[in-house]
């Protein structure tokens, strides 16, 4: 059945990544090396980011990707899968799960939780990188590259309104490229 | 004729959102789940464009590029990468590949309209 809002298409498919970042996460094996099974969880933390931010769950991805942050590492081998790093898993799961409930119900999530699992997934990783785990993550831009660089710059003068349906919060930013 | 459009992501919502924006414009979406999803999609018909993800399981957005960009026949189609602000060592190698440009995530469904009717007007 297809959901013809993807506002709800996200629901559908959050609820679907958050039981699979589970599955993953109780899989995992403290020493393991990092494969395929860690790329799958950095995809499903990387998809609640990336959509999340695109259907106005800011908060949803601006903790993810402290998450992220820290996967990406683990990735690139940088950090170890240790039982510390599963349970911040779970615990971030819960987490993003509490924060979508919150965004539904329209209510304010407990920020206290969140922090204190930033805190713990900051301390995972190697001390230069920390600085970088400061969320850049719901800047909105189009920014192409190369020849499309005029081609934004065409496209950003065409008069295209930056209001729109977006939410707020979003309409006050412009995108990088225009400068 | 409509203009065919291929967008390949792993995320249901962003290929639905994607979807329902461009054909609102009038162009023809064809959706892909994954790098070897779109790339077989392609092999069928080539499309005249290419707006795809970057993280996605089995093939990735890079290697789509790299793979898209090596048919005759769409050596010069424009390719947009969807990617994150975190991602500028993805973004280098996209433009390697052969992408046109991208669009940072979160984007206005405006800005992808932008986008579209510039490279395929």
């Amino acid at each position: 059945m297809k959901n013809r809002n993807p506002v709800q298409t996200f629901l559908t498919e959050a609820e679907e990544l958050l039981v699979r970042i589970e599955d993953i996460a109780l899989e995992l094996n403290p020493g393991e090396a990092a494969g395929e099974t860690i790329n799958q969880l950095f995809r499903a933390f990387h998809t609640l980011k990336g959509s999340g931010a695109m259907f106005g769950f800011d908060r949803v991805a601006e903790f993810t990707h402290h998450v992220e942050t820290v996967l990406d590492k683990v990735r690139d081998g940088l950090v170890p899968v240790s039982e510390q790093l599963i349970q911040l898993m779970l615990r971030s799961k819960d987490q993003i799960k509490l924060l979508l409930d919150a965004a539904q119900n329209e209510t304010e999530p407990p920020t206290a939780t969140g922090l204190e699992i930033i805190t713990a997934l900051n301390e995972l990783l190697p001390e230069t990188s920390v600085a970088a785990g400061v969320s850049p993550a719901v800047e909105p831009g189009v920014s192409p590259g190369g020849s499309a660089c005029d081609i934004s710059k065409t496209a950003g003068s065409s008069g295209a309104s930056p209001g729109g349906k977006m939410p707020p919060s979003r309409q006050a930013r412009r995108p990088p490229l225009l400068s | 004729m409509g203009k065919t459009i291929l967008t390949a992501d792993d995320s249901a919502s962003m290929r639905q959102m994607i979807s329902m924006t461009l054909s609102s414009e009038g162009y023809d979406v064809v959706e892909a789940v994954d790098g070897c999803d779109a790339l077989a999609k392609i092999a069928a018909s080539c499309p005249q464009m290419l707006i795809t993800d970057l993280n996605m399981p089995n093939m990735d957005g890079i290697e789509l590029i790299r793979r898209v960009r090596a048919l005759p026949q769409c050596k010069y189609i424009p390719i947009v990468m969807l990617t994150t602000e975190s991602n500028d060592a993805k973004k280098q190698a996209g433009r390697a590949a052969g992408a046109s440009g991208w669009i940072v995530k979160p984007f206005r469904s405006e800005q992808l309209v932008m986008v579209a009717k510039k490279l395929l007007p």
